[in-house]
């Protein structure tokens, strides 16, 4: 059990800013397309605050009627003052003290979070990224490691489009021309539970791309991890259209050739720093890990991505 | 359109973001974190609380930094339509 100490007149202070704020970015508006994305974060931001930060505080504020009724029972004949997280310990000065609502810094603590709040979590450094793989920095003969996630419940929490400006400035140029390139970026959160973590140590040499390195026998270790799998996958497709206009005919009729490449990259955020044990090699490549990393500015294999989004 | 009025919306929506760029950086969302601080509460609560309000306050700063770059990119894209047709600079805006 942790507790809560609190100075009522600056949380009142506290509240009512978060009240302005609220306000002030509700009352924010700008229909323009190039303000989109601003406005997007500006309404996450909103909801951030209404939602999860002055409840919060109202909360804590409303210890008050718990206070003052604290040897009052409740119909179920218990005392008020044991409900769960409003229990009170101490009164001295102006600082207040309660039962803390939330019992743990981290995600396990926590119910399962929303797309916006991973973010947000991710921004406010609420939520710490698993280390990252060794990196070879491009010597060879350097030693490097993979991390492999095989993660059967994980569940896609959320998907969001992050293609820049530039990118569909761009992609609508293009749509006037012979040659298009259209890039498509993509955030995508899964919660994973249970997922099995193993990191394979590997040396920088010259390998077949389509087997992927080899693998550095005896330093193979696994752990076994839940937490938040944030993935930034680019998707880039090439369109050549070849007019096959005949006189008097549709000069919109063409032959279109197109290629598609997709890459991604990644970063897990646990709910506890996992801890990695050493696993006999031949347990490792079944072919059925969900995503590979390393912090390869280029996939080191087909189907592996990068450590970092 | 004509470059006159490419030149006008560009500048007008340059306006636009600059705008909400100053609106952002006067909104108390963005000070809400200095009132969240150890002087106001300590705990698990206060922890979580500030981490999220300083999260709030970088993502709104980064609009912020983002809307001022794309109506400066908007501005020096209506300076070299404005170059490209300087009998414009005879119009009077």
């Amino acid at each position: 059990m942790t507790f809560l100490a609190f100075e009522r007149t600056r949380l009142g202070v506290l509240r009512t800013c978060l009240e302005a704020a609220i306000e002030d970015l509700h009352s924010m508006r700008c229909d323009d397309m190039a303000a989109a994305e601003a406005m997007r974060g500006i309404r996450s931001a909103a909801r951030t605050l209404a939602e999860v930060c002055l409840p919060r505080v109202r909360a804590v504020l409303a210890f008050t009627a718990m206070d003052l009724c604290v040897r009052a029972t409740s119909p179920n004949g218990g005392d008020v003052a044991e409900a769960p997280g409003y229990k009170v310990m101490v009164r001295s000065g102006s600082w207040e003290s309660m039962t803390d609502p939330e019992p743990t810094v981290g995600a396990s603590s926590h119910r399962r979070l929303t797309f916006a709040e991973v973010l947000t979590a991710i921004a406010g450094h609420a939520l710490v990224p698993m280390e990252a793989p060794l990196d070879a920095h491009g010597h060879a003969g350097e030693h490097y490691t993979s991390i492999s996630f095989t993660a059967p419940n994980s569940a896609l929490i959320g998907e969001g489009n992050v293609t820049s400006n530039v990118k569909r400035f761009f992609d609508f140029i293009a749509d006037g021309f012979p040659l298009g390139l259209r890039q498509h970026d993509t955030i995508s959160i899964y919660r994973v539970t249970d997922a099995r973590a193993t990191t394979v140590l590997h040396v920088l040499t010259a390998y077949d791309r389509d087997e992927g390195p080899e693998i550095v026998p005896g330093r193979t270790a696994a752990a076994t991890v839940s937490g938040y799998m944030v993935i930034s996958s680019n998707q880039t497709s090439i369109e050549v259209s070849h007019g096959m206009e005949q006189e008097g005919g549709d000069p919109t009729v063409g032959a279109v050739l197109a290629t598609e490449t997709s890459l991604y990259s990644g970063t897990f955020y646990p709910d506890e720093e996992p801890e990695f044990e050493p696993v006999p090699d031949g347990q490792v490549g079944e072919g059925d890990d969900q995503w590979t990393f390393t912090t390869s500015a280029a996939p080191m294999a087909d189907g592996w991505g990068t450590w970092d989004v | 359109m004509s470059t006159i009025a490419q030149v006008n919306q560009l500048r007008a929506t340059a306006n636009h973001l600059r705008s909400l760029a100053g609106r952002i950086g006067e909104s108390r969302a963005l000070t809400a974190y200095g009132l969240a601080d150890t002087d106001t509460w300590v705990g698990t609560t206060q922890q979580v609380s500030y981490s999220e309000l300083v999260a709030v306050r970088r993502s709104l700063q980064a609009n912020q930094q983002e809307l001022t770059d794309t109506a400066k990119h908007l501005e020096r894209q209506a300076e070299v339509l404005e170059q490209q047709a300087p009998i414009l600079k005879a119009v009077p805006s």
